[in-house]
């Protein structure tokens, strides 16, 4: 079992004068290229349910505070096959985006109440709830906290019988590269809950690629 | 036949022309010379006909003994036709020199430069005989007070016409500003009333003020007060003024942050006006004024409602059928070029619809067609938004059909504008460009050995300076454009263009490489890559590392097959570092994928493997050490073989053991190099694997160990937190060791007792640093 | 992504586009118009631009001592560009050219079109006099190599030559070349060009201005019933319809 290694220090504010590029942290397991995989919940009153997910990062542009990449569900049921979707992430940096949605049919109570449910989230509350946590200077935080859209059906016509109308709260862990998310759409089930680990694909160890756009 | 008919007769003319001007009679020598002007305005044909038949030179030589003549006139009617012979001499050599550059050599050959420059300070007595350094002897009452006389003034004008014709080509000689007199003379032509010669003025700056010493010395000489009161004059004097003023800003911070001071805000205002101005090209020079003044420093021109304006102009400016709409396109992506505000403005006044009408009207002339895509290639170069709406409105279309232009400057601008659009990841992802239309015609291009010259201000200038086009704008001008928008680079082999937007397009998530490979791609830039140009290189493998980026098993052996071990091993060797890089980066693509996917450093003995531990040894840049040390990194995820090579790699074929380059990557100040080299680490001590223990104890035994447990509170949090696992992947090994130490099965084994070893070594308290309580528990125990 | 849960809401809103028109009295309108206050010097100044612009150098002269208005330019170029233009008008194309390079030589080396549309002005005039080789011998020498530099100019090369192919050319698909109208564009082209090489602008503004008006009419007949301008000759104000 690796060292889970604890992080006492709570997120230093940024002291307004000199305020530094608060850009999250380079994460080398949140690059292009990485997979993820795991279960998305999307157990109703009626049932117990969970799909199989597979993640994979395609984009990233940290300047921009932005994240791409496609979500694969595996067994859903009435598709006969994998049913790929491609998202585009909003990265809470302060700086290109804050912890408040602003649209998606998103209110800062729905915010507030999906955060929450992260516990990594607790230190920040008090702050996001004073000033929407744009004072915060997450750049040493060892989480990332994004939103994840997806936009299209990549290998399946919208009649799927699915929806991507709403939009997943993501939590990632720098330390071990686990996702975790919850699904956020007035017109689904609530609180459906996406727990996803870093793939390392049959390796022993992890291996990484890149591209680079001209 | 009746070219030859014609020819001939035109032969006969112009000869006939030529012999009047010989005459020993004024009269006929004057009607000659009206003949001449009459038969060579506007008409280029005529001009190098007559350039052929020497009428030049001819015409040098009667403005010269005119010249002198003007000393000798003994009446009024002699003093009347000399100097009407002198005015039509000098319109008929500024029209050589027009737009036309074998003319303006011609002219100057024939020594008529300071004949011309004479005539500037033409009085009612005689020539005061002298150039301009001279003149200034009796600068003063001279050139001030001489040309208030009306009836010299056609004198002075037909000189300073012509003149200001020849200083519009590169040809002219350059006009010495560090000579006081020089500059005291250029401001009392400034000062002068008449237009032409206040205009003269302004072309000389803007023709010969290149350094920014020169810029300077204008500057503080006050060049821009009488610049400025230009500005409320004739079209021509304002037309000159702009010009001159850009060119005394072009590139200059310096110079523009003392003018962007107090007193200012008339000429700047002035400017702005100018940018509503009536006449288009005004407008355009207006434009570019101000845009050389943002270009400076970012923080001028804040203001949103200017810089909407002079969007809104250029683009606007588009619709003029002639040279001013041709270059407004280039003065647009001057403006918005790395600019992503000016992108956000100029996508908002909806700039890409406006282009994309434009682009939409077919038959353009191929500098216009070229400027339009460069102008697109521009605001889609930051904004996805920008990107969707291009592709919402099929511009790609258009662009496709560009990209088998018969100019090479539009082939690339195609290319370049398709880079850019396809820097949406959301559509790469979506597969949009990854298809026969798109892919057929940009592998074509690979072997296109054309050079795309726009870029290079010199060649922009001897490859268009030509009548007709050229006349509108004076190579300055050009200039100002060239340096504001082209930077891009020098000139650009067209294959260089198409493998820029062929790296992007390749960047496949679906199952489309297979297109690519099919339609002959992957074979074209494997011959690339054996170029001598480095850039097309450079290039070539970067498209391929781009197609190798999770290519499937497949695609890659493919790619394998033509790429082979050994080019790949000469590549990751090349004499030009960012070309080892891009090499490095493609095999860490190879390598990476599934499992077996390792094996392809192994092939033909290890070349490639061998070659990037030696790069590792000897490198000097982060970038390379980087790529190199992710290939290893990403060896070491393989099989016990593969991790086993790569220690060897880092460890066996150091020089000295204790100074394996691991040590240097971990010290690096570059954070990224560090994450890579724990990275390393982390892999080859990754507990799944059966050997790991024993390199552990050889990682440690080279110093590798005690240096990854120093940076456990390293300033990068990405790797804080890989040394930190690398340490609890450290202290679990204790855990097992314990076991394995004292299991019986285990006490012949070698490793078993090197491991005894380290762990004694720990317990004397090396480890202090690890804070698992329960590993110093184990140790404590011990 | 989510399977549906409940799926459509209904948005039933029709939107009533109760549109009614305005009506504006003559009244109103009148006392509206009136409020508009417009100093006398520019309406004058409109009137001189007019003059000079269309180079109507004698009533420009007249009005300047009536008015005591100030041209913006010098009434003696209004001349020479009048003899430019009246040179072009009456065909005499070579003379106008000769003008024109004396007033400026720019003009003609740095406006290519201007200086094509002037050579196939000559060569028409070769041809309205049945100087059938003499303009052959010119389209050769004279066009053909501007037609080289630019297709447009080629292709109304093509046009102009054609005039030679028919023997009535006063009923072929080319002879509006023929019409006077074409000397009027010609000349209206070269005068432009003088104009702008004197930093005047070559449009007189009262044109404008009332195409304007007309535009602004019509945007408002959208809106609101008013008194309306028909005839512009008169500027009478008719009653709203109703």
């Amino acid at each position: 079992m690796p060292v889970r290694v604890a992080e006492s220090s709570a997120p230093s504010q940024v002291s307004g004068a000199h305020s530094e590029e608060s850009s999250p942290p380079i994460c080398s397991l949140l690059t292009v290229g990485q997979a993820f995989s795991g279960t998305q919940n999307v157990s109703n009153l009626q049932k117990e349910e969970a799909w199989r997910v597979n993640v994979r990062i395609q984009g990233c542009d940290l300047e921009h505070g932005y994240l791409c990449g496609t979500m694969e569900a595996l067994n859903v049921p009435m598709a006969d096959t994998p049913v790929v979707t491609f998202w585009e992430g909003e990265i809470v940096d302060a700086k290109n985006y804050t912890f408040y949605t602003g649209k998606w049919e998103a209110t800062p109570e729905d915010d507030i109440r999906h955060w929450t449910k992260f516990p990594s989230f607790a230190p920040l509350l008090s702050r996001v709830e004073a000033d929407g946590g744009k004072s915060l200077d997450l750049s040493n935080y060892p989480y990332i906290f994004m939103r994840w859209k997806e936009q299209y059906f990549v290998n399946v016509g919208t009649d799927c019988g699915l929806t991507i109308a709403g939009f997943y709260y993501v939590c990632f862990s720098c330390s071990d590269g686990s996702i975790n998310g919850f699904y956020y759409d007035p017109n689904s089930s609530p609180f459906q809950k996406l727990e996803l680990k870093c793939a390392n694909e049959g390796r022993s160890g992890f291996s990484f690629s890149s591209y680079e756009l001209q | 036949m009746p070219t030859t008919t014609a020819s001939a007769a035109g032969t006969t003319v112009g000869n006939n022309i030529l012999l009047r001007l010989t005459s020993g009679e004024r009269d006929v020598k004057l009607k000659a010379l009206r003949e001449l002007k009459n038969q060579i305005i506007g008409n280029r044909t005529k001009k190098l006909s007559f350039l052929k038949l020497g009428a030049v030179p001819a015409v040098a030589g009667i403005l010269s003994d005119a010249v002198s003549a003007v000393d000798v006139a003994d009446d009024d009617e002699n003093d009347r036709i000399v100097k009407d012979i002198i005015v039509q001499s000098a319109a008929v050599l500024g029209s050589f020199a027009c737009g036309f550059e074998a003319g303006v050599r011609a002219v100057l050959d024939a020594g008529a430069f300071p004949n011309l420059s004479r005539l500037l300070s033409y009085t009612d007595e005689n020539f005061k005989i002298g150039d301009f350094g001279d003149i200034l002897i009796q600068r003063g009452c001279l050139v001030e007070e001489m040309l208030l006389h009306k009836s010299y003034m056609e004198v002075v004008d037909a000189g300073a016409r012509s003149l200001k014709m020849i200083y519009q080509s590169k040809m002219a000689p350059k006009y010495d500003f560090l000579q006081e007199e020089n500059m005291e003379f250029l401001l009392s032509l400034l000062n002068n009333e008449s237009e032409n010669v206040s205009g003269l003025g302004a072309s000389i700056i803007s023709h010969s003020c290149k350094t920014s010493l020169e810029q300077k010395l204008l500057f503080d000489a006050g060049v821009l007060k009488r610049l400025t009161s230009l500005l409320g004059g004739s079209l021509i004097q304002r037309d000159a003024s702009l010009e001159s003023i850009a060119t005394i800003f072009k590139n200059n911070p310096e110079v523009v942050s003392k003018f962007v001071g107090p007193d200012t805000g008339r000429t700047l205002s002035c400017i702005i006006d100018l940018v509503k101005d009536r006449f288009a090209r005004t407008r355009l020079l207006a434009s570019l004024c101000l845009i050389v003044i943002r270009n400076a420093s970012a923080c001028y021109l804040q203001d949103v409602g200017i810089k909407t304006k002079l969007i809104n102009n250029l683009l606007e400016l588009l619709d003029d059928p002639g040279q001013v709409g041709d270059e407004a396109s280039f003065a647009f992506s001057s403006l918005i070029a790395e600019k992503e505000d000016m992108q956000k403005l100029a996508f908002e006044v909806n700039g890409i619809d406006k282009l994309y009408n434009h682009l939409q009207k077919g038959s353009l002339h191929p500098r216009r067609f070229e400027g339009i895509l460069l102008a697109l290639a521009d605001m889609c170069s930051k904004l996805e938004c920008c990107r969707s709406r291009c592709l919402s409105l099929q511009v790609l279309n258009l662009v496709v059909d560009a990209l088998a232009h018969d100019s090479s400057d539009v082939r690339s601008a195609a290319c370049m504008c398709l880079r850019s659009v396809s820097r949406s990841i959301k559509n790469l992802s979506a597969g949009s460009f990854m298809n026969e239309t798109i892919v057929i015609p940009l592998v074509r291009l690979l072997d296109d050995t054309s050079t795309a010259v726009q870029k290079v201000m010199g060649q922009t200038i001897s490859n268009s300076f030509d009548w007709p086009r050229s006349v509108v704008f004076g190579w300055e001008a050009k200039c100002i454009l060239a340096s504001g928008c082209n930077l891009r680079g020098s000139s650009m082999p067209i294959s260089v263009a198409a493998l820029g937007a062929i790296s992007n397009i390749v960047v496949d998530f679906t199952t489309r490489r297979s297109t690519f490979i099919r339609l002959g791609g992957v074979k074209l830039l494997v011959q690339l890559l054996k170029s001598m140009d480095s850039t097309i290189r450079l290039n070539a493998l970067w498209a391929l590392r781009n197609l190798i980026f999770l290519a499937e098993d497949k695609c890659k052996e493919e790619i394998f097959m033509e790429l082979t071990a050994s080019l790949l091993a000469s590549l990751i060797c090349d004499p030009e570092p960012s070309v080892q890089e891009q090499a490095l980066a493609l095999v860490r693509n190879l390598v990476d994928g599934r499992i077996n996917s390792v094996e392809y450093i192994f092939a033909e003995d290890g070349i490639i493997l061998d070659a990037v531990g030696r790069q590792l040894r000897i490198a000097s840049k982060a970038e390379i050490e980087i790529q190199g040390m992710y290939v290893l990194s990403n060896v070491a995820t393989g099989k016990e073989s593969h991790k086993e090579a790569v220690m060897d790699q880092l460890l066996l074929h150091a020089e000295n053991k204790a100074q394996s380059c691991i040590i240097k990557f971990l010290q690096s100040n570059d954070s990224r190099l560090r994450t890579a080299a724990v990275w390393a680490v982390l892999n080859l001590t990754c507990s799944s694997s059966p050997g790991a223990s024993g390199r552990l104890v050889e990682l440690r035994d080279a110093g590798i160990v005690s240096h990854v447990k120093n940076m456990v509170n390293d300033p990068c949090l990405d790797v804080k937190l890989r040394v930190r696992t690398a340490l609890g992947q450290f202290t679990s090994f204790d855990d097992s060791l314990i076991l394995c130490i004292f299991s019986p099965a285990a006490s012949n084994n070698k490793a078993s007792t090197s491991c005894l070893q380290f762990l004694t070594v720990r317990a004397v308290g090396e480890l202090s640093h690890v804070v698992d309580p329960s590993s110093k528990q184990a140790a404590d125990s011990l | 992504m989510s399977l549906f849960w409940i799926v459509i809401r209904q948005l039933a809103e029709i939107e009533a586009m109760a549109m009614s028109k305005k009506v504006i009295t003559r009244e109103e309108w009148e006392k509206k118009l009136n409020d508009v206050k417009i100093r006398k010097e520019d309406m004058n100044k409109l009137v001189m631009n007019f003059l000079v612009t269309e180079g109507y150098v004698d009533a420009a002269e007249k009005f300047r001592m009536e008015s005591g208005t100030e041209p913006d330019i010098d009434l003696a170029t209004i001349t020479d560009r009048m003899a430019v233009k009246k040179a072009v008008q009456c065909g005499n194309v070579e003379d106008a050219i000769e003008k024109v390079n004396d007033l400026n030589p720019e003009i003609l080396d740095t406006n290519p079109q201007l200086f094509f549309h002037l050579q196939q002005q000559r060569l028409i005039e070769l041809i309205r006099n049945g100087k059938v080789e003499e303009a052959l011998e010119f389209a050769q020498e004279e066009l053909a190599p501007r037609g080289e530099e630019n297709q447009s100019f080629l292709e109304e090369l093509e046009r102009t030559v054609a005039l030679l192919a028919f023997e009535d050319v006063s009923n072929c698909p080319v002879g509006d070349l023929l019409d006077i109208s074409q000397r009027l564009k010609t000349a209206s082209e070269v005068n432009a060009a003088i104009l702008t090489s004197q930093s005047h602008e070559k449009d007189p503004k009262l044109p404008s201005l009332l195409k304007m008006l007309l535009w602004a009419q019509n945007q408002l007949d959208e809106k609101a019933a008013y008194p309306r301008i028909n005839d512009l000759a008169t500027a009478t104000l008719e009653d709203p319809a109703i």
